[in-house]
């Protein structure tokens, strides 16, 4: 099918800025396996608080992610993302508790993941059917969020209700095989390989061609749909996906912690999983995982030091990056590199 | 294949007290160019929403290599290789021309990196943006918007192009070089393309049968010079 096509063109209308191509962007994989080599490192020479708090940072850092995948890739704003984490911390905390050995554990897992797929994905089908986007989509998921805080708090026979639940440290095991979470680090190892596989599993996806399309319906649904993609129900493939993402880390965190209550699904969680992700740098799987990372390290320090101003400061922040800071702390640090290295 | 690749029959479609197309009826083969003309509000945009499947005729049929596709969505239509290029270049602004490409290259169900790249740098080719292929497509010129998303059409294997206004804004040269190309994807791929256009010497240069819509009806077909003899088309069109 190659044939030649003789048009003799204006110069003018040629005169477009030669761009290189650009080297495989492999700078985020980059400044990951540095991230992950330090987090490695860190039992070794950190302290036993850190062992025992960074896996639920980390968690919270796979939240973030999962927002980047609606997010980031396919535009979709999601202020959701809390309840289904919650949905997979009572899950786990329900199920193991009830059915007892590993199967409870397994189950409990499966069927957070399985609760908040298929309610992502329900709800998300109709509402894209019906072209709801944008922010009235955001309103949809903000009252996701609500609701999920309010059968968590009323149905206290099986979640404790507003006290919360507590839920013990399980182990994962397949016939005597396995992970005892109950150790300190163990479960860091554990949360860590976790997060390495679901950024890697993440940053392989955003490359298939699933990726790529759910990128064009962010940039131009319109088209996209005329190219012959039936946007609605890729989107609502990727906000159910990161819904599952969501509740996983939920599960896992709520054994992390050993403790899990409504306040999870409530505005102020959920805006603060958006705010990760806006100052990490949306862009990019890294952004969202590096900025639940930094802001929760920071806002532990900062709420004992200066609690009044902390949340302030949070949110100056956050009207930076809205602003005029789009690209976040990550996708600034990779565009920089990136630039210096074209230089060269 | 017998018959024509795209057969419309009757379209009526009414906006309120608008009618907007009455009886419409056109028929597409493959390597063929059909433009459709007329003043404004004279129903093209409805027609070529009908054809595209972004509007749903009141009556009437849209048949496609004698299949009834009057109701199938845009999505299911565009997947089957009837396509739109939209009036306002549409395309994927902050992504760069390749990457624009190859979004339309899956489209057309290939898939594996080399096998997405090479097509979709044949189609750069095509559309001569393989000096731009790695440049921000929001940051190319207009003209050259309007054949990226002609590009993305043949990236994803349109059998029949629906173009709207393909030359709006265009230089005087653009424009010639897009008829021209038009002439070669027809000539070269079996395709067949409809136009809706207000520049009449384009379509006089695209050398195609004329449907000439007038208040939603078609009051004239024929080559371009027939359509010209045409009493009431010069009265209510060419304004003599």
């Amino acid at each position: 099918m190659s044939f030649k096509v003789e048009v003799s063109h204006e110069t003018a209308s040629r005169k477009v800025v030669r761009a290189r191509r650009p080297r495989r962007g492999n700078t985020e994989d980059l400044l990951a396996t540095v991230l992950f080599a330090v987090l490695f490192a860190v039992p070794s020479v950190g302290d036993s608080y850190q062992v025992f708090i960074l896996p639920q940072y980390m968690l919270f850092g796979v939240l973030a992610m999962s927002l980047c995948l609606v997010w980031g890739l396919g535009g979709i704003l999601s202020f959701g993302q809390g309840a289904f984490f919650l949905i997979g911390a009572y899950a786990l905390g329900i199920l193991s508790t009830r059915v007892s050995g590993s199967l409870g554990v397994w189950l409990g897992i499966a069927v957070g993941i399985a609760l908040s797929a298929a309610v992502a994905g329900a709800l998300a089908y109709f509402l894209f059917r019906a072209r709801v986007r944008g922010s009235y989509f955001v309103l949809v998921t903000l009252a996701i969020s609500t609701i999920g805080g309010v059968i968590a708090t009323s149905a206290s026979d099986l979640t404790g209700g507003f006290n919360g639940m507590f839920i013990s440290r399980v182990q994962l095991t397949v016939s005597g095989w396995g992970v005892d979470l109950a150790s300190d680090s163990t479960s860091y190892y554990f949360v860590l390989a976790l997060t390495i596989g679901v950024y890697v599993m993440l940053r392989w996806l955003s490359r298939s061609a699933f990726g790529r399309v759910l990128v064009g319906i962010r940039e131009n649904e319109e088209r996209a749909e005329a190219l012959g993609y039936d946007v609605a129900l890729r989107k609502t493939l990727a906000f159910s996906l990161s819904a599952a993402i969501a509740a996983m880390a939920g599960a896992i965190y709520g054994t992390e912690a050993g403790f899990v209550s409504p306040s999870l699904a409530d505005v102020v969680f959920s805006t603060s999983i958006v705010l990760w992700v806006a100052i990490g740098g949306r862009d990019f799987f890294l952004g969202g995982l590096v900025g639940a990372l930094a802001i929760s390290l920071v806002s532990e320090k900062l709420n004992s030091a200066i609690p009044e101003y902390w949340q302030l400061l949070l949110g100056v922040l956050f009207l930076a990056v809205v602003i005029g800071f789009r690209r976040g702390i990550v996708g600034s640090a990779i565009l920089a590199i990136d630039r210096v290295g074209d230089r060269r | 294949m017998s018959g024509p690749l795209l057969d419309v029959r009757a379209l009526s479609k009414h906006f309120g007290g608008v009618q907007a197309a009455t009886d419409v009826h056109l028929s597409v083969d493959a390597g063929s160019i059909t433009s459709v003309i007329g003043p404004n509000g004279a129903g093209k945009s409805t027609l070529m929403a009908m054809l595209s499947g972004h509007s749903i005729p009141d009556s009437g049929n849209v048949f496609y290599e004698g299949r009834d596709v009057t109701k199938w969505p845009a999505h299911r239509r565009a997947s089957a290789g009837v396509v739109r290029k939209f009036q306002r270049p549409a395309y994927f602004p902050g992504l760069s021309v390749v990457e624009n490409l190859e979004i339309g290259v899956v489209a057309a169900g290939i898939r594996g990196g080399r096998a997405m790249r090479a097509r979709a740098r044949e189609v750069a080719d095509i559309v001569q943006l393989d000096d731009a292929r790695y440049v921000t497509a929001g940051s190319l010129p207009h003209g050259r918007t309007q054949w990226l998303e002609i590009g993305l059409l043949l990236a994803c294997r349109a059998r029949v192009m629906l173009l709207d206004e393909p030359t709006a804004g265009m230089t005087r040269q653009e424009t010639a070089d897009t008829a021209t190309l038009i002439h070669q994807l027809v000539h070269d791929l079996e395709m067949a393309v409809v136009v809706v256009e207000h520049d009449i010497d384009f379509v006089r240069s695209l050398d195609s049968q004329v449907t000439v819509l007038h208040l939603g009806q078609v009051i004239a077909t024929g080559s371009m010079s027939d359509v010209e003899q045409d009493a009431q088309t010069r009265l209510v069109y060419l304004g003599e």
